[in-house]
């Protein structure tokens, strides 16, 4: 069946980009390996920070107004809102252990869910805060429906179809990504699922999602400042990372 | 609890940021978003109400996980907090496929299968038996209502996420 559901919303144009961004991303990945470098010369970490903020209060403002229409009904809206906050999603089921069939049913579930409490949520923040706080406790859920003998966590690259590549084959040419994979990987499995998340959320809505993985606000700079500086601490031992 | 300290805790470094944005290249290359997924949210979301509880799916023990496309014949259990639905999916040809079905608690609900071409639906039986003989292949996703004599003001009930038939 060749149906496409999409074509019958009018205003795709965006989702469809991100849909199509998504497939060539794998594709596109390796030869990008200096592409932050190159805008960036010495001192680059401070200017490339802040030109993160800027994107991010942008974000902040697009996704407030998405969720404002959203919730009047506007389709298109709630659609823009999923191709924005998906990723985050997916990260966060994936982050649990599960299989990569396993983690597109929860990001669907969660999805469904909220239509229903959409009208309770106003803003970006507490919609963030729902949505991951749901996808983690639905990936909990698949996790324990379909749990194995296999301790979890383990195989969640052991289902990759034939002539996918691992993680290893897919950075072989890039050291210093593959430093800061097996450095995260090798994280206690709290601090490894918070950066994960943490990494795809819009950053002005960061305090939300510390608040979605249990830790209280008050806590969230000391339990996050630990994990970066766990993670800077194997970094430092890796020969093949080197600071920009 | 917002002390002076706890308000400005929330904001990554530029250091952090930084870090974080190099996280995120290496989990978008090494573990993509499947490409189609926000294609299926769109469809799967496209619904008139949104008062239904979630048809969860879980694949029958013993199935290989991450193959639910293009067996000739498979089992899927879905279940929610009102009721519980198996379908047993079975290849006709290369186009269509035939869903049996049955629902629990039984009721003469209707259910709905939707696709990009359209939707079709069955009564389900007093024993909560339902059968669609020929079922497109590709995106579709399973809609219970209520079993009104009207089936245009029958509202949805519970909804499945989209699944590839």
């Amino acid at each position: 069946m060749a149906g496409d559901p999409a074509t019958d919303h009018a205003p795709t144009a965006g989702s469809r980009a991100a849909a199509a961004s998504a497939a060539g991303s794998r594709a596109a990945a390796a030869p990008t390996a200096g592409s932050r470098a190159g805008g960036a010369p010495a001192g680059g970490s401070r200017a490339a920070g802040s030109r993160v903020s800027a994107a991010g209060a942008e974000r902040r403002a697009r996704l407030a107004e998405w969720l404002v229409a959203a919730r009047q009904g506007d389709s298109a809206a709630l659609d823009a809102i999923v191709a924005e906050l998906t990723p985050v999603l997916w990260h966060t089921a994936r982050s649990q252990g599960l299989t990569r069939q396993a983690a597109e049913d929860v990001v669907q579930t969660t999805w469904l869910i909220l239509l229903r409490r959409l009208d309770t949520i106003a803003a970006p923040g507490a919609l963030i805060e729902w949505l991951v706080t749901t996808a983690r406790r639905e990936a909990w859920r698949a996790g324990a429906a379909s749990r194995k003998d296999d301790l979890p966590g383990d195989d969640v690259f052991d289902d990759l179809p034939d002539g996918v590549l691992t993680p290893d084959e897919l950075l072989v040419d890039d050291e210093r990504r593959r430093a800061l994979w097996q450095a995260v990987e090798s994280l206690p499995k709290r601090c490894a699922e918070l950066l994960r998340i943490v990494a795809f959320v819009p950053r002005p809505h960061y305090d939300a999602v510390a608040a979605a993985l249990d830790m209280p606000l008050g806590s969230i700079g000391p339990t996050r400042g630990r994990c970066f500086a766990k993670l800077r601490v194997l970094l430092a031992k890796d020969p093949d990372w080197s600071p920009r | 609890m917002n002390t002076a300290e706890g308000s400005s805790s929330p904001h990554l470094t530029p250091e952090d940021q930084v870090l974080a944005a190099e996280i995120a290249d290496v989990y978008r290359m090494i573990d993509p978003v499947p490409a189609t997924l926000v294609e299926r949210l769109r469809f799967a979301l496209a619904l008139e109400s949104a008062d239904f509880a979630v048809l969860r799916p879980f694949e029958e023990a013993g199935l290989p996980s991450g193959v639910r496309g293009g067996e000739d014949s498979r089992t899927i259990t879905f279940d929610s907090e009102i009721l519980t639905i198996m379908i047993s999916v079975s290849a006709r040809d290369d186009h269509a496929v035939r869903v049996d079905g049955w629902l629990a608690p039984p009721g003469e609900h209707l259910v709905e299968l939707r696709t990009g071409g359209g939707a079709q639906q069955v009564r389900a039986d007093d024993q909560g038996r339902f059968v669609l003989d020929v079922v497109p292949r590709g995106l579709s996703q399973l809609v219970v209502r209520q079993g009104l004599d009207d089936p245009a003001r029958a509202t949805i009930l519970a909804v499945t996420p989209s699944l590839i038939l």
